[in-house]
């Protein structure tokens, strides 16, 4: 029996016309932010996507939502597309998905009390269920995420930074979604509260069978939480597989360099190849293999062909010219 | 700097436009024009006649086109009160209100301007205090009031000055003072605020810790800085030049601009209010370019900036 | 509120306790005699527009012949007029007290309708963003870029005059102060934040600008009313001392003003006493609107 993918994504990309550069020399431009994207995401797993800043991360986690329209491709959520932003559909299909935020603060509402927040969506989508139930569910989830019953009342500054992340979970939570997409969902907490969330994490898709899509730039934490690894740079992934094998072997350059950048006590300072320089100018990338600029094993070819993402003999697929040639090294 | 001019003349065109199409908007929605220009009991043949020149027997658009090409050449038909076109009687008014506004601006310039500085420089003194006290006078007070009361102290009680008229010099004190004196608490208001902001800056303090004498230190770095958010101000004070004395001059019977709006309203003469209207809005749109221009000059880093936007 | 009480003994004796001293100054810090002054002003004006009818000592359309011009209490008038009595031997006290009443109502309204009609722009600016707000953000470059007292003449002649085209013309003054405030808060909470998260949510337009967006930029807009509250009582005052205004037989403080200007010499005290009106309800709501801004909104200057 094979399971329906929750949540696919085929050739997702997102566009955005600008202008570029300094006046009087700017000239209109495009800047490819998602570049042509596919990804998969099954019933109660989690797909970590990692990219530096600026690598269209989080313009993917938006657009798998269907809070922003795509300039090309589809996604296609428990096999059906994604209806418009806005329209009746998609607000019944946001029951079903939901977004967590990077800063919490942010996103909650300042005036409002947090059990109030935390029971909107019901009111949204339930007008009609009784107060008793409705106070009965927000009671649950608000248990369910760590969060004591005199918190509720409390208004969202009134609460630390772990405390208000658990409240936007639980708002995103009282409706049963299926798919948790979190876009940096730690990384404006405390380093001692991240570890937290994260068991938070773990334990609530253990329990409710949710699946994530889980946006960071923290390596560490991604290998922790994700079953699938997607990697991105500049719009595109480069490197995207089983998380354990990704992270144990990686077979693009970027993707070496990224993890050879997580300081570990085993590895020492001088080993890290560390990248070189500032990612290019998004605007204006190089030809061909978008990272050669930054790649110590580029060649001629990187700059003349884009390389595809092809599959490798262990199911995970690089967009390397050379990464079949890249296992030896790794090996070597 | 030329995209930054360029821009700045495409939106002054636009005002001008906007104020062209709302009096033919408005013209239009307040009734028959030709029964509001001429006046009801005009003969039919001059309704006629009036409704052939000005084109209302043709589409909409076009008389549009035709009432746009009319008031950006000033033809705004004649004054209902005595037949003379109204473009002339307006424009024989407004050496009258210059003879005001301008020494008016002048007391503005010369006793608001510093005295906001001063107030700023001498923060918590009695006599920042005092500054501040009179300037919020100043927009609490209705310049009506302020009139009225000035007529009550130098004309009637000491009997120095004249309460109104035209006749003399001596008739243009009051109306100057009291425009003066209200914009001049403004300003002083203002330019004490901005002058605060620019003397809170790190830059002020560097330059006076490295030993940089203080007069200097205000002259070179805290006045043309201050200097920026004060010119827009300064620009509508003289955009108003012709607009902001509507009320002075009507106390104080003088004939300017201001008070043949007034007599022109109550009379529903609209051939004139359009002109005036007009006139106005080109003194403002003027105003605001030269601003624009001064700011690009004080500011080099807005003729990019702004220019993009 | 409770520190009133606790405070206002220890003024009489100077020598109180350390504790009770700085209570009392961190009552007056909160609550500056000003600002307390100016807010007993202003309850006093309500009462006055609340009460009119019954406050009044007389119709202020009445007249009394016999007793023209006559001055008020204390510079040698009668007692039955408190401040006197104007050309046609109306009781000036209660032509003021009425024209309080329909001041504070212009104003009120006006403000209203200005705050309204601004703050909806302002949100379908930035909801729908493009050519929408294209056109709304050229209109409040208009509006700001023409003296609002010129418009409103200019309107004023074009349709002639009547109550409710007058309050309704004076809510156009300033409304793109709102717009601008609106536009700016709606676009920061769309971008990122609240109004995203609960759209996210699948809550509609309503919801995430009636329950969400407008009350966390009130205090913003609330503050913003303090401005225009006296430049309206200004603007409405102004036209109507010009007699462009409230038309007779309705009376206004600015109205007042204007036809007591032809017994400035006899009877100047029948336009001191609505002028003195004008000036210290302006005032009062000033102080009382800088204080809040203080209070509510730090950000704005």
């Amino acid at each position: 029996m094979t399971v329906r993918p929750l949540l696919e994504a085929r050739n997702l990309a997102r566009h955005f016309a600008i202008r570029h550069g300094n006046w009087p020399r700017s000239r209109k431009a495009l800047l490819r932010a998602v570049d042509g994207i596919s990804l998969t995401v099954m019933p109660g797993r989690t797909l970590g996507l990692v990219g530096e800043s600026g690598c269209g991360k989080s313009t993917t986690g938006r657009l798998l939502l269907g809070l922003m329209e795509p300039t090309a491709g589809t996604v296609r959520f428990d096999g059906q597309p994604l209806a418009r932003a806005g329209t009746t559909e998609w607000r019944a299909q946001r029951q079903l998905m939901q977004m967590v935020y990077q800063d919490p603060l942010g996103a909650l509402d300042r005036r409002l009390p947090v059990a109030k927040q935390i029971g909107e969506a019901l009111e949204i989508h339930h007008p009609a269920m009784p107060s008793a139930e409705h106070a009965r569910r927000v009671a649950e989830v608000m248990e369910a995420v760590g969060l004591q019953a005199h918190h509720g009342p409390r208004y969202p500054h009134e609460l630390s930074g772990g405390q208000r992340q658990r409240v936007v979970l639980a708002r995103a939570l009282i409706l049963e979604p299926r798919l948790l997409v979190c876009d940096e969902p730690i990384s404006a907490l405390d380093v001692s509260i991240q570890a937290q969330v994260v068991n938070l994490l773990l334990d609530l898709q253990e329990r409710l069978g949710l699946a994530y899509v889980f946006i960071s730039h923290d390596l560490r934490v991604v290998r922790q939480i994700s079953h699938e690894v997607a990697v991105m740079y500049l719009g595109r992934i480069v490197e995207y597989g089983e998380a354990e094998a990704l992270f144990h072997a990686p077979q693009h350059p970027y993707t070496r360099a990224l993890l050879a950048a997580i300081p570990t006590v085993a590895r020492r300072q001088a080993d890290i190849s560390l990248l070189e320089g500032d990612p290019p100018d998004p605007v204006d990338p190089p030809s061909g293999c978008t990272f050669r600029s930054r790649c110590s094993r580029a060649q001629s070819l990187c700059a003349q062909s884009v390389p595809a993402l092809k599959p490798l003999s262990d199911g995970r697929h690089v967009a390397c010219h050379f990464a079949d040639s890249n296992t030896a090294v790794a090996a070597a | 700097m030329l995209f930054f001019i360029t821009t700045r003349l495409a939106r002054a065109a636009l005002t001008i436009a906007f104020v062209v199409t709302f009096a033919f908007v408005v013209l239009r929605l307040s009734g028959d024009p030709a029964m509001l220009i001429l006046s009801v009991d005009a003969p039919p043949e001059a309704i006629e006649a009036f409704r052939r020149s000005w084109g209302l027997d043709r589409p909409i658009w076009e008389q549009y086109a035709a009432y746009a090409i009319k008031a950006l050449s000033g033809d705004f038909g004649n004054s209902m009160r005595d037949g003379r076109p109204a473009i002339e009687l307006v424009l024989e008014r407004v050496p009258m209100t210059l003879a005001i506004t301008l020494p008016a601006l002048l007391i503005k310039l010369f006793v608001g301007i510093p005295a906001g500085v001063f107030a700023a420089l001498h923060r918590n003194s009695m006599i920042d205090r005092l500054t501040m006290m009179v300037s919020v006078a100043g927009f609490t007070v209705p310049s009506f009031v302020l009139a009225l009361v000035l007529v009550l102290i130098f004309a009637v009680q000491l009997g120095w000055l004249p309460s109104g008229g035209s006749e003399s010099w001596q008739h243009a004190i009051l109306p100057i003072v009291t425009l003066g004196a209200a914009g001049a608490a403004v300003l002083a208001r203002f330019t004490r605020s901005a002058m605060l902001e620019v003397l809170g800056q790190p830059y002020i303090r560097t330059a006076s810790a490295k030993g940089v004498p203080w007069r200097r230190v205000i002259a070179d770095h805290a006045l043309p800085n201050a200097a920026i958010p004060t010119v827009t101000i300064i620009g509508f004070m003289i955009g108003s030049l012709i607009a902001g004395a509507v009320v002075v001059e009507s106390v104080f019977a003088w004939p300017g601009v201001g008070r043949l709006l007034v007599a022109a309203v109550s009379n529903r003469d609209l051939a004139v209010v359009q002109a005036i209207l007009l006139a106005i809005a080109l003194s403002m749109v003027a105003a605001n370019l030269v601003v624009d221009i001064a700011y690009g000059w004080l500011d080099p880093r807005l003729r990019r900036s702004r220019g993009h936007a | 509120m409770t520190d009133i009480t606790t405070s206002a003994p220890v003024q009489d004796h100077g020598s109180a306790e350390p504790q009770l001293r700085s209570r009392a100054a961190r009552f007056f810090e909160a609550w500056p005699p000003m600002t307390i002054a100016a807010l007993a002003w202003i309850g006093a004006m309500l009462v006055i527009a609340l009460g009119a009818d019954l406050l009044a000592p007389y119709s202020f359309t009445a007249f009394d012949l016999k007793a023209r011009l006559q001055p008020p209490l204390g510079f040698g008038g009668p007692l039955n007029h408190a401040l006197g009595t104007d050309e046609l031997g109306r009781d000036v006290l209660s032509r003021l007290i009425v024209s309080i009443r329909l001041s504070l109502l212009i104003a009120f309204f006006g403000t209203l309708i200005a705050a309204t009609l601004g703050t909806s722009l302002g949100i379908l600016a930035a909801h729908f963003r493009g050519r929408t707000e294209a056109v709304i953000l050229m209109l409040i470059d208009f509006q700001a870029s023409m003296p609002f007292m010129i418009i409103a003449l200019a309107v004023l002649a074009f349709f002639g005059n009547s109550l409710t085209l007058f309050v309704i013309l004076m809510g156009f003054h300033s409304w793109e102060r709102y717009a601008r405030i609106a536009r700016g808060l709606t676009l920061s909470a769309n971008e990122q934040g609240y109004a995203a998260a609960v759209r996210q949510l699948g809550a509609g337009s309503w919801r995430i600008y009636g329950r969400h967006v407008l009350p966390n930029i009130a205090s913003t807009l609330i503050v913003s009313m303090t401005l225009t509250f006296p430049e309206i009582i200004l603007l409405e005052s102004g036209l109507s001392f010009l007699g462009l205004g409230v038309q007779p037989p309705l009376t206004s403080l600015g109205n007042m003003v204007g036809y007591g200007r032809e017994y400035i010499t006899r009877a100047p005290w029948i336009l001191l006493a609505p002028s003195v009106v004008i000036v210290l309800t302006t005032l009062s709501i000033s102080i009382v609107g800088d204080w809040l801004r203080d209070r509510l909104d730090p950000t704005l200057r």
